[in-house]
């Protein structure tokens, strides 16, 4: 069984804003998933619903096989979450946000939260108002991790923070579950620290997934072409090639992403539009990323 | 930029609208009293001075919430703006607003003048007056913490506050009835200040400020935190889940702009004086009150307006494994025992520290004397027409029963009388029998007519002139004198404060929905807020208008009560009733509470500009 089970999940906003349109992903127990999009992809709303935060307007939503909006303290119980936007109360001391998290989730280990504590060097007696930006973060990924969750769900949960910190956290909150088995939604804008973290990820666009691969099929099997300015093709017959996912113009030229490893892009090129020399090579997670936002029709 | 464009983006204007509405409502609450007053001594013209306090407190709530302490918006720091153009723009707006919501309360006493008798025309004087100490108390005030984008709740600012508020109601009660141009002392004095703390404000406000409530995010941990994690920390310790759970929880809930910490004692004080208002428990001071049903309204408006609130922490506490159900006691249970030890309070003031229900009074005015029997309202009776039963002793002496007609529109309509009293001049016996009839109705026991004149009357001739002994105290002469049981009266008034809020309350959570906009969400919020008070106020155009009495409606319900409780079958089927209905309308409440989502940023559903959100 699935530990998160999304089957065509929509969700709508105030105005009509479609925040996801049909929607489906699946994490199996232990994967580490990266979640990445532009903002206001619908990476937010995805965990917020995940979370039984938000219903979904339509289709199905299933962690540990439970409906988490009809089942929200068992699903709850079973899951760690931290967010950008979920500040801990800062009027409440450090021992205090623990102590209620303690006293709310069955599986709580106090061994595992004491050396978390210790490892992020932070007083109990502190309120939290008075802890950095990264010390708070580190109280909400203690509180999120120190039950054993079995999915951790960190929507953004770097952002803001400098590189060495968002490195400790990161590390500290995936390893240390992820070794355990405990599967992990996070989501972020660093495309490195999910090249360097996930198994696999989804990127949404618009509310849609336009990518769900692991990563090392996504390392070998997609690639870049690239076409001289010239016009011996076109944006929209490129588009319309199986296997395009985006097309980007730049410096008059045309960059075409295609979901095919390099050889196979040549060969599909001098099949179908005569072009066999257009140079197509292996593309990184950051560039892949920056060729398919720009590239949607 | 002009300081005519700064000054009309700051808050003290933006808000302004708002500001005026919560003015003339706050205004026609009061002039509702002071109308009451007015209609007692025989509709006399009031004095000006009886303005000062409407007029004054509602520049003294704007003052002590609006949004005189925010100089300008964290973005404003970014612009080429320097800090003495946004002071000073931001105190002229301040200065503006107080002007206009003066104008604003002056214009509602206005508007009710037909129930003031004629408003005097010293009430522009008033206004003139207040708006110059205003506009001084306004430069007062801006002279704190001249670094600050925004000055912080500090011992010394409230010390400020509390000064010049004084000064504004002193300086109101004083000029009340001197010349406009007294007003000129404080405005002169408003300008030299505000030139000279001009001239004092730095070049550019402090985004951090150090001291009261904003020192606390400029400090930083010391270097030895770990130190104090010990066996004793709660990530090691033993477990005190309960305690911790609720006390907790409770703690998040219940600190929410604007009373932070202090949200749940300001909430149990204002329900609960509702709840005790609602007992009537008022009467144990003030017999002939008449405005107990008024507070009803009363209370669902201050039990809706602290609901919206009370939605600012669930964010903090939406991931986490408590239900929503939990969540929803939470958020019910402290109103509903606020309420219930309000009116626990007033129920005890009522019954236990009022002697009597049943007093008789004599008062001589212009050579006449009225002798009256006092009974509680639910002891009056109605009639459908003028035509009022005579009262008949068993001698045979008759005399009509005293009547006033139950709405002043329709005098020949339904009128309300008193079988205890008769307007006649009658004879001490006739006066005796009436009071023991009343002592009758509303203890059940029997006093006999001449025991009563014996031992309370004073009797000249065959009329009674002084009651022996100045009172007549029924209850101490008279053991294990109590009241019949008045019937299911906790249960009714449960049932019309609860079933309205919680519906209400359902409304506003539903639109605690993805698809509804933060801006629908306050909409409606302030509406269905305006719904309510208009409920608190309306009775104030309605009397005016001749159509509700006060004291009529408090009798029909008062008889309502007492004949419910008449058989034990309607008694049960009341309270079964009361308790469906609001089962019900709990049950309404709590499906849209579980079907809540959440917007990521949450609204603070208050005017009062007290603090920062404490995130």
């Amino acid at each position: 069984m699935n530990v998160v089970e999304l089957n065509n999940v929509d969700q709508m906003y105030a105005g009509g804003v479609l925040a996801l349109s049909d929607v489906s992903v699946s994490i199996e127990a232990g994967q580490v998933v990266g979640l990445v999009g532009e903002n206001g992809a619908g990476k937010t709303t995805l965990m917020r619903i995940a979370m039984g935060m938000l219903g979904p307007r339509r289709g199905t939503v299933r962690l540990f096989g439970l409906d988490p909006r009809h089942d929200a303290v068992g699903v709850k119980r079973r899951i760690g979450y931290v967010s950008e936007d979920q500040i801990l109360p800062a009027f409440l001391r450090v021992d205090r946000v623990i102590d209620l998290h303690r006293s709310l989730f069955p599986t709580w280990d106090d061994a595992l939260a004491m050396r978390l504590a210790e490892r992020f060097k932070i007083s109990p007696k502190a309120k939290i108002r008075t802890l950095s930006k990264g010390q708070a973060r580190q109280v909400a990924l203690l509180c999120a991790v120190a039950h054993r969750p079995e999915l951790l769900l960190l929507d953004e949960p770097a952002g803001g923070l400098d590189p060495a910190a968002r490195r400790e956290f990161l590390e500290t909150s995936i390893r240390l579950l992820n070794e355990a088995g405990t599967a992990i939604l996070f989501s972020s804008h660093y495309l490195t620290d999910v090249e360097r973290m996930a198994d696999r990820l989804v990127m949404l666009h618009d509310g849609r997934v336009l990518i769900d691969s692991d990563l090392d099929t996504l390392r070998e099997s997609y690639s870049l072409a690239l076409f001289p300015a010239n016009g011996a093709v076109s944006r929209e017959r490129l588009l319309a090639l199986d296997g395009c996912l985006g097309v980007r113009e730049r410096s008059g030229g045309l960059r075409a992403l295609f979901a095919l490893a390099p050889a196979e892009t040549s060969e599909l090129l001098e099949e179908t539009v005569g072009i066999g020399d257009a140079p197509c090579h292996r593309i990184g997670l950051e560039e892949m990323f920056i060729e398919l936002v720009g590239g949607q029709a | 930029m002009s300081y005519l464009r700064t000054l009309l983006r700051d808050d003290a204007i933006r808000r302004l609208p708002l500001w005026t509405v919560v003015t003339a409502l706050n205004t026609s609450v009061l002039i509702g009293s002071i109308a009451l007053g007015v209609a007692r001594a025989g509709g006399a013209t009031p004095p000006v001075s009886r303005f000062v306090f409407p007029l004054w407190l509602a520049v003294a709530i704007y003052l002590s919430f609006g949004p005189i302490r925010t100089r300008c918006r964290p973005l404003d720091l970014a612009l080429p703006l320097s800090a003495r153009h946004l002071w000073l723009a931001h105190a002229g707006a301040a200065v503006l607003a107080g002007a206009l919501l003066l104008t604003a309360s002056a214009a509602v006493v206005v508007a009710y003048g037909g129930l003031l008798g004629q408003p005097s025309t010293g009430l522009l004087a008033l206004v003139v007056q207040l708006a110059a100490a205003t506009a001084l108390a306004v430069v007062f005030l801006q002279g704190a913490r001249l670094e600050a984008w925004r000055v912080p709740v500090t011992a010394g600012w409230i010390l400020r506050l509390v000064g010049a508020l004084v000064a504004i109601l002193a300086w109101g009660l004083l000029a009340a009835d001197g010349p406009v141009a007294l007003a000129l002392v404080p405005a002169a004095l408003a300008g030299l200040l505000a030139l000279w703390t001009h001239r004092s404000v730095p070049q550019a406000f402090d985004l951090v400020v150090t001291g009261g409530r904003g020192a606390a995010a400029g400090t930083r941990p010391s270097p030895k935190l770990a130190a104090g994690w010990t066996a004793e920390s709660p990530a090691a310790g033993a477990p005190r889940a309960g305690r911790t759970r609720w006390s907790t929880l409770l703690a998040i809930l219940y600190n929410v702009p604007p009373w932070g910490p202090f949200t749940l004692v300001v909430l149990s004080v204002f329900v609960a004086l509702g709840g005790a208002l609602l007992s009537n428990g008022v009467a144990a001071w003030v017999p002939d009150v008449e405005m107990r049903l008024i507070f009803l309204p009363f209370t669902v408006y201050i039990m809706f307006s602290i609901t919206g609130p009370l939605t600012y922490r669930l964010q903090h506490v939406d991931p986490l494994p408590v239900s929503r159900r939990t969540l929803f006691i939470a958020l019910m249970a402290p109103l509903a025992l606020a309420l219930l030890t309000g009116y626990g309070a007033g129920w005890w003031a009522h019954t236990v520290a009022r002697p009597d229900l049943v007093q008789f009074h004599i008062a001589t005015s212009r050579g006449e004397t009225d002798r009256w029997v006092h009974v509680p309202p639910g002891y009056l009776e109605i009639a459908p027409t003028p035509d009022v039963p005579e009262l008949t002793a068993p001698w045979g002496e008759s005399h009509p029963a005293s009547s006033t007609p139950l709405s002043r529109r329709r005098p020949n309509g339904a009128t309300i009388y008193s079988p205890f009293n008769t307007p006649d001049e009658s004879s001490a016996a006739f006066e005796a029998w009436l009071l023991s009839r009343a002592i009758e109705a509303v203890y059940g026991h029997s006093v006999p007519p001449e025991q009563i004149v014996e031992r309370y009357f004073v009797v000249e001739g065959d009329r009674v002139v002084a009651i022996a002994g100045g009172g007549v105290p029924l209850r101490a002469d008279l053991q294990g004198l109590s009241p019949k049981p008045g019937g299911p009266d906790l249960t009714v008034v449960l049932a019309l404060t609860a079933v309205p809020f919680l519906l209400l309350a359902s409304i506003f959570f539903t639109t605690f929905r993805a698809r509804v906009g933060d801006r629908a969400r306050k909409v409606t919020f302030w509406s269905v807020l305006a719904v309510a008070m208009l409920g608190m106020i309306g009775h104030i155009p309605l009397m005016e208008l001749g159509i509700l009495d006060l004291l009529g409606s408090r009798i029909l319900f008062e008889k309502l009560v007492l004949a419910l409780g008449r058989t034990p079958e309607v008694l049960a089927a009341t309270w079964a009733l009361a308790a469906a209905s609001i089962v019900a309308a709990y049950l309404m409440a709590q499906r849209q509470f579980l079907r809540v989502e959440l917007p990521s940023k949450p609204s603070k559903f208050t005017l009062v500009d007290w603090g920062a959100p404490n995130a």
